[in-house]
């Protein structure tokens, strides 16, 4: 023991370096032991705190139709800014989030058919079922929970063409049920949304996301509403045909898949509406405008192509009356254009919305991208729908209080409002300014001397509650794309995805008349692409070229350099 | 700021002057910190010695060598030195020293050993005076006409002479005591870049050490981090418990342009295509060195090694003692490792195991929020693994060894990845090897078999979005044999050649590819070297590897050329080239990724459903190098080196493709019922349209001006341009290419290790990182799409350090290790996690 004490024995030095490894030992086991939050990064790539939305869909309505063992179709969950909703009463293009919970989750307990063939119960046997549902994520707001069954299975979230619930699906959303159940049996009842608040109200009334993130729980979803009626499917007569060369601005090669199917001069003059409403003067008020005739589907040489089940497209075309209720549903609004109260204002309400500039093709190629975001307004020209293709018949009437299939047409008629309204399109709520090249004109009427108003500011805005400003200049030029809503929500856009290539889809290839694309072959519908836009050209006169350096483009419509 | 700037003044003089007694306790005893180096000074010494018969000089300077370094060739030298001056009984204790060791002539020796002990006898013999009768003292009458004897002077009596002794012969010097071992055996070598043991001077390519002393002084527990003194590399610690490394630029997430052997055996992770270190089976205590090779590898090691080669080389089986050791510092962050080692009859054995938990840096989600789901529940923890490594060997005499052995890891890995795998915990991780093979003087066998298991999910999802949880489980088996042979082809001139094949098997099964995927991979490689006259040398390598996923052979040619200005320094030219396969993820992904909707997806896909027969290329490099090396002076090695890299076909993410009419016509599926989603996009990879254009370089200075004391020095600089002249406008717009300079200009390390006598230990490191921007592939959530955002890196410096006391003649040891002293929070990578000051006390015992 002696011998291994004296073999370790220690002199001073280290013992003094003993103890001050130790102690520096010591302090380095007295150390902290947290892991600290790391909150100040930047990237935003690790979910930063949003919202969500979590509730419930009940589905109250047939029994679902099933095939393969598997239920057809699913609940789709979609939620809108309020401050921005959809056509008619909005701009949005798209829902901001959806949800789906699975007709087989949904309709957990349902019997399945296990044959090829789908099979559906009929539609007397009711059911009731309930699943949740998760929206995730969200910014702070406010929104409108919109949702449907999408009964025949026919959904696409991605594409124009089939984004949407049509007859036979059933809608519901977060509604007012205590409302609705006061309006039953009230025909013209449209179902009152009620709004789901994410994150924290300010006082100003905006909202706010706390660090922790913010969770609106519990929210109730119901189905049950039949929706009775398609989309309003229409062409822009023309558009179907390969065009000769006509270079436009937008298109300044000519290329005949772009030349646009109408052009309206952005210093464009129309007439005031007369005092005195006859044939003439309302003929003479009609012909001042630029016009575009809505026919409904597809030419009929796209037919086959647009509603074949086995094809990409599968639209429901049906027939017009009386072989069928197809056609676009023109009925009463309720009320008169701005312009004058003398004439009703008609569905499907019909817009023009301006695509991104890309004269050359290369970005978007279909023309599927409106202007609007972070540095381009959004700009929308509202048309003006006639009845039976006529100014004076749209006088005359009568006018159908809702849909019916008296109300079906084959085609509508639609004038072009040299007014654009130029609004951010991430703040809608905030107004934008309703632009016209000319706040006077000549009446319709040639008995009736001197400038008149075009545009009752006061009017304007009481139809238009997103019209903030009314300011003179000229329009913004380029290609605007074509919709047609009803007051359902119900939507269809031309250009969309049905006609024209997509670059990952290669080349357009024409044989014998018909369209296809190189690297995935499928049929194009013509009627359905670029050439199915109202452009805005520079004026054509020397008076034109003066009204338009004298009142420019405001800034408010331009995209920011 | 000010206050930052004071602790940081006051931070850095508390380490100069904790440095500055380390150095006075250094050069005032006796000490040694490149022990190395300092061992080869004496071992010269000590044979020059010899070698003029100066044998107790010389001996001294051995025994010096040996206690500062031991070397069986050193203990052997000594006990020939002691043979050679007489010194029988010493020798024969040293050569008896000397078997107790491996020894490779082990018959030899102990005949020597015999013949020595016969002679000991002999000299006792001899030295023992022989038994010889008393002899009486005969009074002498007086002769009459002698005086009578003066009383004061009293005649002695005169004793007899004793009887002459007849000296025995000495005995002779065992004729063979054995060659002199006159090769320096300090010198460092490395066996990574051709193959086989050389030189770093006659290295074909840029050579870096990491000693078992640089290891042990750095107080650093993770082995990747022990990379960063060295020039050229790159390191970034991205989570607590991710470290990446790459060489020369182009490091990331899951790095993937640098291969990394244990011992040869590649433990790449051929799924992700990235090497996960924590998943290694062995600690920083197992490790003897770690050799490291600048510039492309893939003509010695196929796929793969494009930008270097990171050789982990383990203690043999038999070397070293027993020992434990155990940390535990900051945040919780602990490591603990115990080994073993014995040798018998020629079979070595030695065993480890260890544990290991690593906090993350911070953490990303913190508690209570409502619109997440987590992964997993414990936030803090990054890494948590046990291991155990057992490794055998059986000489089967003078060159010939077979050896077996295994590794296992067990446990949960948090690492950030690409795309939406970015946040990924690796929960039941388990990683399992198997490696037997054969070395022989002209032949190496070797197979092993790698199994990596784990399960993965997301750490963190939004609330109704997938974590997407995944089992994956890999399985390689890898087989190679070589050849080896060098032979004079004249006098001064010698080739010395290599050649041989290699099969790797790879199956994966994983819940992110299509389906389960298997790959029969084929190499065969040739290695040339020609000296002439020891003064030039070219080298010559090209290696053919199949790869299945191409489905043809990629060939990776590399020569150089190697002048000698004098004895020990070396001026080399070399040109290469290499390649990066496609990774298992890179080639037959198919995952779901989360969009920000809850009811659409992305399908990232590497079979193109649109274009099964679009193929990833490979990565490309081609690389171009100039370096000098010179260590003319034992007190300074200077390595230098200038580079140009020309890298291509670099693989990303490709910008994720709509899915478009054209694919429903195709039967594309539409919606997938079991997500409840609808792919809305479709992603997967892609080639880069870029080029880089690098011009750089690294000078590395390592001095040892006294005994005690080593500094280091080494500075990068890589200049990348990035080439997008062979980008179309559509590649610019889908991908929104932006410049990429993720790799710093300039960077600086420097460091200096103390030893001293005392038993205090310190180690200081320096650690300059220049600013960088990187081109990182995000996912754009308004436009939905993955595109390059750029984000900057701000410049940081890392002063890490450590101090230790050893003592119970240096069996013991405790030490405090600090990471990040100055504490400057940064990231290392822009998602990474936020660093911050790390200390850890150490304690290690070695019996």
């Amino acid at each position: 023991m002696n011998h291994l004490r004296a073999k370790f024995a220690w002199n001073a030095p280290q013992r003094a370096a003993a103890v001050i490894a130790r102690g520096a030992l010591f302090g380095a086991v007295v150390v902290a032991c947290t892991v600290p939050i790391d909150d100040s990064r930047d990237d935003k790539r690790l979910l930063p705190a949003q919202g969500v939305i979590r509730g419930t869909v009940t589905y109250v309505g047939p029994r679902p139709c099933t095939q393969n063992r598997r239920v057809v179709g699913n609940a789709i969950v979609l939620a809108f800014d309020r401050r921005n909703p959809p056509p008619p009463n909005g701009i949005a293009s798209g829902a901001v989030n959806f949800a789906v919970v699975p007709g087989d989750t949904l309709f957990a307990n349902e019997p399945r058919t296990r044959g090829a063939e789908v099979s559906c119960p009929p539609t007397s046997e009711l059911v009731s079922v309930s699943s949740p549902f998760t929206l995730s994520p969200l910014a702070a707001g406010s929104y409108t929970l919109v949702a449907f069954f999408d009964r025949g299975g026919r959904f696409l979230p991605q594409f124009r063409y089939r984004n949407q619930p049509e007859a036979g699906d059933l809608a519901g959303g977060y509604l007012d049920v205590r409302d609705a159940e006061l309006n039953r049996g009230n025909p013209a009842y449209a179902p009152q949304y009620l709004p789901v608040d994410v994150g924290v109200a300010n006082a100003d009334g905006n909202f706010t996301i706390p660090p922790q993130g913010a969770l609106t729980d519990n929210v109730p979803v119901t189905i049950g509403q039949t929706v009775t009626t398609n989309r309003p499917y229409f062409y822009p007569e023309g558009a179907q045909d390969p065009s000769l060369v006509s270079p436009t601005p937008a298109n300044p090669s000519g290329d005949a898949k772009y030349v646009p199917v109408i052009t309206m001069t952005q210093d464009h003059q129309i007439l005031a509406v007369p005092d005195v409403f006859n044939v003439d003067t309302l003929t003479l008020y009609e012909q001042g405008y630029k016009a575009v005739s809505l026919g409904y589907g597809v030419p009929d040489e796209e037919r086959a192509d647009a509603t074949a089940l086995d094809k990409p497209f599968g639209l429901p075309l049906e027939a017009l009356p009386p072989q069928a209720n197809g056609g676009l549903l023109v009925f009463g609004r309720g009320g008169s254009l701005p312009e004058n109260q003398r004439i009703p204002s008609y569905w499907p309400s019909v817009n023009f919305r301006k695509l991104d500039d890309d004269p050359n093709h290369e970005k978007d190629p279909q023309s599927l991208s409106f202007q609007g975001g972070a540095k381009a307004p959004a700009v929308v020209i509202q048309g003006v729908t006639l009845l039976d293709e006529s100014m004076v018949r749209t006088v005359a009437g009568p006018v159908a209080a809702g849909p019916a299939t008296s109300t079906l047409r084959g085609k509508v008629r639609v004038l072009v409002r040299p007014q654009a309204l130029c609004i951010d399109s991430l703040r809608p709520d905030r107004g934008g300014v309703l632009v016209t090249p000319h706040l006077t004109a000549k009446s319709a009427n040639p008995t009736e001397t001197g400038e008149r108003a075009l545009v009752d500011e006061a009017r304007v805005k009481q139809a238009n509650r997103l019209v903030f400003e009314v300011r003179r200049g000229c329009l913004p030029l380029g290609r605007y794309g074509i919709s047609a809503a009803y007051p359902s929500g119900q939507v269809w856009s031309v250009p969309n995805e049905a006609g024209a290539c997509a670059p990952l889809e290669g080349s357009l290839i024409e044989r014998d008349g018909t369209g296809s694309c190189a690297k995935k072959p499928r049929p194009i519908l013509y009627s359905q692409g670029p050439r199915a836009v109202l452009e805005i050209v520079p004026p054509t006169t020397p008076e034109g070229e003066r009204t338009c350096q004298e009142n420019p483009v405001p800034d408010e419509c331009l995209p920011s350099r | 700021m000010a206050n930052f700037a004071w602790r940081s003044r006051s931070a850095l003089r508390r380490v100069a002057l904790a440095l500055a007694v380390l150095s006075s306790l250094a050069v005032s005893s006796t000490a040694h910190a490149d022990a190395r180096a300092e061992a080869r000074t004496h071992f010269k010494a000590g044979m020059a010695a010899i070698a003029a018969k100066s044998y107790d000089v010389g001996i001294a300077e051995l025994e010096q060598a040996y206690a500062i370094l031991p070397h069986p060739n050193v203990l052997f030298n000594i006990a020939r030195a002691h043979a050679e001056a007489g010194h029988t009984e010493k020798a024969i204790d040293a050569y008896k020293k000397y078997l107790e060791g491996d020894s490779a002539d082990k018959e030899e020796v102990q005949k020597v050993v015999a013949q020595l002990e016969v002679r000991l006898a002999q000299e006792k013999a001899a030295a023992e005076p022989p038994p010889v009768a008393p002899v009486p003292a005969v009074p002498v009458a007086p002769k009459p006409d002698v005086p009578c004897p003066d009383p004061k002077d009293p005649v002695k009596p005169e004793i007899a002479p004793p009887p002459k002794v007849v000296a025995k012969p000495a005995p002779k010097v065992p004729e063979n005591l054995g060659t002199a071992r006159t090769e320096d055996v300090f010198e460092e070598t490395v066996v990574t870049a051709s193959r086989g043991k050389q030189s770093p001077l006659d290295a074909p390519n840029s050579t870096a050490i990491i000693t078992e002393q640089d290891i042990r002084l750095s107080g650093i527990t993770k082995i990747p981090e022990l990379l960063r003194r060295l020039a050229g590399i790159d390191i970034m610690e991205v989570t607590g418990g991710q470290t990446e490394v790459s060489i020369r630029g182009f490091n990331q997430r899951l790095s993937n342009k640098v291969l990394v052997l244990v011992d040869g055996r590649s433990v790449y992770v051929d799924l992700l295509g990235a090497t996960l270190w924590q998943a290694l089976s062995i600690g920083v205590e197992d490790i003897d060195r770690i050799e490291v090779v600048r510039g492309p590898g893939s003509a010695l090691y196929g796929a793969d090694a494009f930008n270097g080669v990171i050789n982990v080389i383990t203690k043999r089986p038999g070397q070293g003692k027993n020992g434990v050791a155990g940390g535990y510092g900051s945040q919780n962050v602990a490591h603990g490792s115990l080994w073993a080692s014995g040798q018998n009859k020629g079979f070595g054995w030695r065993a480890a195991a260890g544990y290991d938990y690593l906090p993350r840096w911070s953490r990303e989600v913190p508690n209570g929020r409502a619109d997440v789901r987590l992964g997993v529940a414990d936030q803090v923890e990054s890494a948590r693994t046990v291991r155990i490594d057992v490794r055998g060997n059986q000489k089967l005499g003078k060159d010939t060894n077979v050896y077996l052995g295994g590794g296992l890891v067990q446990g949960n890995l948090e690492v950030l990845g690409i795309g939406a795998l970015n946040d990924l915990v690796l929960p039941n991780l388990v990683a399992t090897d198997l490696t037997g093979g054969l070395t022989s003087k002209y032949l190496d066998v070797r197979t092993f078999w790698n199994r990596f298991r784990t399960d993965s999910t997301l750490n963190v999802a939004y609330e109704g979005q997938s974590l997407l949880p995944s089992r994956a489980e890999q399985n390689i088996v890898d087989n190679e044999a070589q050849l080896k042979a060098g032979f004079d082809v004249t006098e001064n001139i010698r080739n010395e050649l290599r050649a041989g094949g290699s099969y790797r098997f790879k199956d994966v099964n994983w819940t992110f590819l299509d389906r389960q995927r298997t790959e029969h991979h084929f190499g065969i490689f040739f290695h040339d070297e020609l000296s002439f006259s020891k003064k030039v040398t070219i080298v010559g390598d090209m290696r053919l590897d199949y790869v299945p996923y191409l489905g043809r052979f990629v060939p990776s040619p590399r020569g150089a050329v190697l002048f000698h200005p004098t004895k020990r320094s070396t001026l080399r030219a070399t040109v290469a080239t290499a390649f990066r396969k496609p990774t298992f993820i890179e080639s037959y992904l198919r995952l779901p990724v989360n969009l920000p909707v809850a009811g659409g997806t992305s399908i990232t896909e590497g079979v193109r459903s649109e274009d099964p027969g679009f193929k990833v290329g490979p990565e490309r490099i081609f690389n171009a190098e100039v370096g000098y090396r010179t260590e003319d002076s034992e007190k300074i090695v200077i390595d230098a080196s200038a580079y140009y890299n020309r890298v291509s076909n670099l693989m990303q993410l490709s910008g994720a493709r709509p899915i478009t009419v054209g694919d429903i016509a195709a039967g594309a599926r539409a919606f997938d019922p079991q997500a409840g989603q609808f792919p809305l996009l479709i992603g997967g990879f892609s080639n880069q349209c870029q080029l880089y254009n690098t011009f750089g370089g690294e000078l590395s200075v390592r001095t040892f001006p006294v005994e005690g004391l080593d500094l280091y020095g080494s500075y990068t600089l890589n200049l990348t341009n990035q080439d997008e002249s062979g980008c179309t406008a559509q590649d610019r717009i889908s991908q929104a290419i932006t410049t990429d300079a993720r790799t710093s200009v300039h960077k600086l390390n420097a460091g200096v290790q103390v030893r001293t006598k005392v038993g205090i230990d310190g180690s200081v490191d320096f650690h300059f990182v220049g600013g960088q921007t990187w081109a990182e592939q995000v996912t754009n959530a308004v436009a939905q799409r993955i595109e390059y955002q750029q984000f900057e890196l701000p410049a940081y410096t890392l002063l890490n350090a450590r101090v230790g006391y050893r003592f119970m003649e240096d069996r013991a040891e405790i030490s405090v290790a600090g990471f990040n002293l100055v504490g400057v929070q940064h990231r290392q990578h822009p998602f990474g996690q936020l660093l911050d000051r790390r200390v850890m006390g150490l304690a290690t015992f070695r019996f």
